[in-house]
């Protein structure tokens, strides 16, 4: 018997044992494609909380000083009238035809506001000037996640 | 050597040579003795497990790969967004005064596509949406004798939709909303200019 005889070929166990590990190897190489997904996703949330922390803070400039106080978290979509995100757009010539960030007005953008659950809220330390910090937080994955602002604003 | 091998016959050790090998073979490898490579039926299955095998793989990869681009447009749409949003901040916040949209007479908020403003320095500016380009223009209108003339470039691209909102009673907080595809983004520019 010749030593050709005993090695030549591969039997199917060896190659599905092949196919296993290579599949073992090849399938944590792939989650590199989610591991950028997930960084634009949240670097589009942050993108947006720095808007928002902007948009905080260019309407404190137009509150009169003494409104200028501390604010619990307050949710965007479905939320209060404040001035600032509710109403949030007016087509119209009279206040009845201001659209809030309801389902039914804004959908896609209350979607999306919902979905994160993006809450903004001041904490004002300090009287002339006040020390404001705007606070965006919003869930992402389960976990909490936030952007700070801090402006100054003295008594005009 | 062993005693009984030490009086074995030349050909009683041929023999012995001969099945000690023959038992040797059957116990290591029995198959490689009676076949050489791979049965067709063996071909076959493995042929059907790759491209089993290939196929997910393949279409797994596809639609990671039209994720990718997603997600690559994305990022571009955001850069978009914050591009659009610094150019139109860039020189309204010098602004003196906002001409259009005024708030209403109640003091609601008002929204419009276009924003008129005299700028730092008094010439009447025009930033308006041109939805089926899908970009952001930017007009002067001279403050005096002459045609009023469209920037060569836009202020965005790839703005699917912008509304400015005039805030405030002072009429001097302009709200900016922008979306493209699917993405928001809200700003707002307070005009500081006295």
């Amino acid at each position: 018997m010749t030593r050709r005889t005993l090695t030549a070929g591969i039997t199917l166990l060896e190659i599905i044992l092949a196919m296993v590990i290579l599949t073992i190897a090849i399938v944590p190489m792939l989650d590199v494609f989610g591991i950028s997904g997930r960084t634009v996703a949240k670097s589009q949330n942050l993108s947006m909380a720095v808007g928002l922390a902007h948009k905080i803070a260019q309407h404190l400039l137009t509150v009169p000083y003494d409104a200028i106080v501390d604010q619990p978290e307050t949710a965007l979509a479905d939320g209060p009238d404040d001035g600032m995100f509710n109403p949030l757009e007016n087509p119209g010539t009279s206040a009845a035809d201001a659209l809030k960030i309801t389902a039914a007005r804004l959908p896609e953008l209350h979607a999306f506001l919902k979905k994160y659950n993006v809450r903004y809220s001041l904490d004002v330390v300090g009287d002339d000037p006040k020390d404001v910090k705007i606070l965006i937080t919003w869930i992402e994955q389960g976990r909490n996640m936030l952007y700070s602002l801090r402006i100054y604003v003295s008594r005009r | 050597m062993s005693a009984a091998a030490s009086h074995r016959t030349p050909d009683q050790s041929r023999a012995a040579a001969f099945w000690y090998k023959r038992v040797a073979l059957c116990a290591f490898s029995a198959r490689a003795i009676d076949r050489r490579g791979f049965t067709f039926v063996e071909l076959l299955i493995a042929a059907g497990l790759l491209t089993l095998i290939i196929g997910i793989v393949g279409q797994w990869f596809y639609s990671q790969r039209q994720y990718q681009d997603r997600i690559t447009r994305l990022n571009d749409i955001q850069e978009n967004l914050r591009q659009a949003t610094f150019n139109i901040a860039k020189e309204l916040k010098t602004g003196r005064q906002v001409i259009w949209p005024r708030i209403n007479a109640d003091l609601s908020p008002r929204s419009d596509t276009v924003l008129v403003f005299k700028n730092f320095r008094g010439a009447i500016v025009a930033y308006y949406h041109r939805p089926a380009r899908q970009e952001i223009r930017r007009c002067v209108i001279p403050n005096g004798p002459g045609s009023p003339v469209e920037d060569a470039a836009p202020l965005g691209k790839g703005i699917a939709s912008l509304t400015f909102t005039i805030m405030g009673p002072d009429n001097k907080t302009v709200s900016l909303h922008l979306t493209a595809e699917g993405l928001h983004h809200l700003d707002a520019v307070r005009l500081v200019n006295e």
